[in-house]
C-alpha cells in the first residue's frame, strides 16, 4: 500500500504543480509557458526511468522544491520579489535571452574543451615519462607533492593578471586542475602495474612502442577517466570563477554581470544552467568510458 | 647437449632490505623436444625456476643455458603460459592471440595474423569465443586461449606454470588431454617444462619427473610409456599403478624404497 503510494506520489505532485501554475498569479510574474515545458520534461524523464526507485525518490524532492518555490513567489508573493524570482520568470529568460546564454555556454565549453585536451596529452605523456623512469620519479614525486594538492582556482586572479588574454588564463588554469589527477593517476598505473601483467607482456617480448600503446595505455584508461570524472565539475567550477573575475563572456561572467544589475531572475537561471552543463560533461563522460571500456 | 637448461643457479628475493634465497644451486638439464615435469611442494622455489627459464629474472649467480649458449632475458623461442592472467583484459581473445603472433612475425599482413589466429584458438575449441573479452571467459577457457596464444607464437620451448592449478577437477582433464593431443599433432616437436603439484598430471604428460625440494632438483624419474598416450588405457596399466605409487612416495614421503611400491594397489 504504501509502496504504491510512493510510485504515485512523484505524479500527484507533478498534477499538483501544474494546477498550481496554471492558477492565476501575482502580478509581475511572467508568461508560464517556458516553465510548464521545464515540468513536461521532469516528468517525462521520470516516466523514461519509472523502474528505478531513487529516480521516484529525486522525483519527490524535485516537484516538493518546485511547489514550494512557485507557491511562495508567483502565487503569495514575497516582500522582496525582486530577490526571489518566481520559476515562471527565470525559465522566461530563455526564449527572451537565447542567443547570449547559448553563446556564453559555448564560450565556456570552448575553454573547457581546450583544457581537457591539453591536460590529458601533457597527463598522460609526461605521466608515461616520469612512470617509465625510477630517477626522474624519485627527484619529481617530492616536488609535486608539494604542488599539486593546491587548488588551481587560487591561481586564477593571478593566471587573469599575468597572461596575455583572459581566454589563455582560464585554458592554464582548466588545465591545471585536470592536469594534476591525470598526471598522478598515470605515474601510479605505470609503476604499480599488476605483476602479472607486466610479466605476460614481457614474455612476449613486446617493443617498447608497443609495450606504451598497447599495453600501458589501455590499462591506465579506466584510471584516466575515473579522474576526469572527478575533475569534470571542479575544472567546470573554476572556469566559472575566472569568468567571473576577468571575462567579457560565459556563463560565470553572465550571472556576475546580471546580479551586478540586480537582475536576479538571470542569474538564477545562470546558476540552473551551470547545472545542466556539469550533469552534460559526466553523461558525455560515463558515456565515453562506456565506448571505450568494454572489458570491464 | 641439452635444449634448455640451469648450471647451478641460485637466485635471492630482496624484499626491501631482508634477503630471502629462493634457489641455490638450481641444475638440471631438458633435451630438444623432452616433456619435463617439476614438481615439489608450494613455495620450494617452482615459479622462480620457471621466471629463470623464461628469463623475467636473471639469475644471481650460475648460467641459464638455451642450445649450450648462456642466455639472460627473455625471448622469442621461449613461450610462457602462467596461472593466472596472462591475457591482455582489453583485447578479446582473438586480439590477444594475434598480438601474440605480431610480436613474433610483424611483418605478416594483420589479415593473415587474424586467421592463423582463428586456427588456433579452433584447435583448443574456442571457435566460438573469439570476440569475447577475458572476462566473459571461464578459467578453463582463459587457460585454453593463453595456451592458443602461446602456440600460435610458434616457440620451441613451452614453459608452464601450474597452468591447470586454478581450474576444477573435471576441466583440467579435459584440458591435460587437450595439451596432450595439441603437442602430439604439431609438426615441431616442442620442448616443455611444466610446473605442477599434480602426481597423475606429471606422468600422464612427461616424459621425465623432476622433483624439488630445497631449492634444487632433489631426485627424478623417467617415465617411458609410449606415445601417443591415452589416460584411459594409460590408468589400467599395472606399471602405470606401480609408477604412481613410486612418485608419490617420492612427492609426499621422500622415501624411493622400491620394496614398499611392489604389491601395493594403486591409491
Ligand atoms: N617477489 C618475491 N619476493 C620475495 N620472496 C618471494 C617472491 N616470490 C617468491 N618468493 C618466495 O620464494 C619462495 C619460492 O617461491 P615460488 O618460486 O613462487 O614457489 P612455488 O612456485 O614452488 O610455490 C617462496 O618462499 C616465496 O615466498
Ligand atoms: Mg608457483
Amino acid at each position: 500500500m504504501i509502496q504504491k503510494l510512493h510510485r504515485v506520489l512523484p505524479h500527484i505532485l507533478f498534477i499538483i504543480l501544474i494546477a498550481l501554475v496554471l492558477s492565476p498569479s501575482v502580478e509581475g510574474t511572467g508568461q508560464y509557458l517556458p516553465f510548464l515545458v521545464v515540468c513536461i520534461a521532469i516528468e517525462m524523464s521520470l516516466i523514461f526511468n519509472f523502474k528505478k526507485n531513487v529516480a521516484n525518490d529525486i522525483g519527490i524532492i524535485v516537484y516538493i522544491f518546485l511547489i514550494i518555490w512557485e507557491y511562495f513567489t508567483a502565487k503569495v508573493g514575497l516582500k522582496n520579489a525582486m530577490l526571489y524570482p518566481a520559476p515562471e520568470n527565470v525559465f522566461a529568460i530563455f526564449p527572451k535571452d537565447y542567443e547570449k546564454i547559448l553563446e556564453g555556454v559555448f564560450s565556456s565549453l570552448r575553454l573547457m574543451f581546450a583544457g581537457f585536451g591539453l591536460a590529458l596529452l601533457f597527463g598522460v605523456s609526461l605521466g608515461l615519462l616520469v612512470g617509465l623512469s625510477n630517477r626522474t620519479s624519485s627527484i619529481l614525486m617530492p616536488i609535486v607533492k608539494v604542488i599539486s594538492p593546491i587548488p588551481p582556482i587560487i591561481y586564477s586572479p593571478y593566471a587573469v593578471a599575468l597572461l596575455p588574454s583572459f581566454r589563455a588564463a582560464s585554458i592554464f588554469v582548466i588545465t591545471l586542475t585536470i592536469f594534476w589527477p591525470i598526471f598522478m593517476n598515470m605515474i601510479l598505473s605505470v609503476q604499480q602495474i599488476d605483476r602479472k601483467i607486466m610479466d605476460s607482456a614481457r614474455t612476449l617480448n613486446i617493443q617498447r612502442g608497443s609495450m606504451i600503446w598497447h599495453i600501458l595505455l589501455p590499462y591506465s584508461l579506466p584510471g584516466i577517466i575515473n579522474s576526469l570524472t572527478v575533475s569534470v565539475s571542479t575544472s567546470f567550477l573554476v572556469l566559472t570563477a575566472a569568468e567571473m573575475i576577468g571575462a567579457t563572456s560565459g556563463l560565470g561572467w553572465y550571472i556576475k554581470y546580471h546580479s551586478d544589475f540586480a537582475n536576479y531572475s538571470k542569474v538564477v537561471f545562470g546558476i540552473i544552467m551551470i547545472g545542466v552543463i556539469v550533469t552534460l560533461l559526466n553523461v558525455l563522460i560515463s558515456l565515453i568510458r562506456k565506448i571505450l571500456i568494454r572489458w570491464k | 647437449m641439452g635444449k634448455i637448461g640451469l648450471d647451478n643457479v641460485k637466485l635471492n628475493y630482496n624484499d626491501n632490505g631482508t634477503v630471502y634465497n629462493a634457489l641455490d644451486g638450481l641444475t638440471f638439464d631438458v633435451k630438444e623436444g623432452e616433456f619435463v615435469s617439476l614438481i615439489g611442494s608450494s613455495g620450494c622455489g617452482k615459479s622462480t625456476a620457471l621466471s629463470v627459464l623464461s628469463g623475467l629474472r636473471d639469475p644471481d649467480s650460475g648460467t641459464l643455458l638455451i642450445d649450450g649458449q648462456p642466455t639472460t632475458g627473455t625471448g622469442k623461442n621461449r613461450g610462457v603460459v602462467f596461472q593466472h592472467y596472462s591475457l591482455f583484459p582489453w583485447m578479446t581473445v582473438i586480439k590477444n592471440v594475434e598480438y601474440g603472433i605480431r610480436q613474433v612475425f610483424p611483418d605478416k599482413p594483420k589479415k593473415e595474423r587474424l586467421t592463423e589466429a582463428k586456427k588456433y584458438l579452433e584447435k583448443v575449441g574456442l571457435a566460438d569465443f573469439v570476440s569475447k573479452y577475458p572476462f566473459q571467459l571461464s578459467g578453463g577457457m582463459q587457460q585454453r586461449a593463453a595456451i592458443a596464444r602461446t602456440l600460435a607464437m610458434k616457440p620451441e620451448i613451452l614453459l608452464m606454470d601450474e597452468p591447470f592449478g586454478a581450474i576444477d577437477a573435471k576441466n583440467r582433464v579435459v584440458l591435460q588431454d587437450l595439451l596432450l593431443q595439441i603437442l602430439e599433432e604439431s609438426d615441431e616437436k616442442k620442448t616443455v617444462i611444466f610446473v605442477t603439484h599434480d602426481v597423475d598430471e606429471a606422468i600422464l604428460l612427461s616424459d621425465r619427473i623432476l622433483f624439488m625440494d630445497q631449492k634444487k632438483i632433489s631426485k627424478e624419474i623417467a617415465v617411458n610409456f609410449p606415445r601417443p598416450r591415452n589416460r584411459e588405457e594409460l590408468i589400467d596399466k599395472e606399471a602405470y599403478r606401480t609408477l604412481r605409487k613410486r612418485v608419490v612416495n617420492l612427492f609426499y614421503y621422500e622415501s624411493d624404497e622400491k620394496s614398499d611400491v611392489e604389491g601395493g594397489e594403486g591409491i
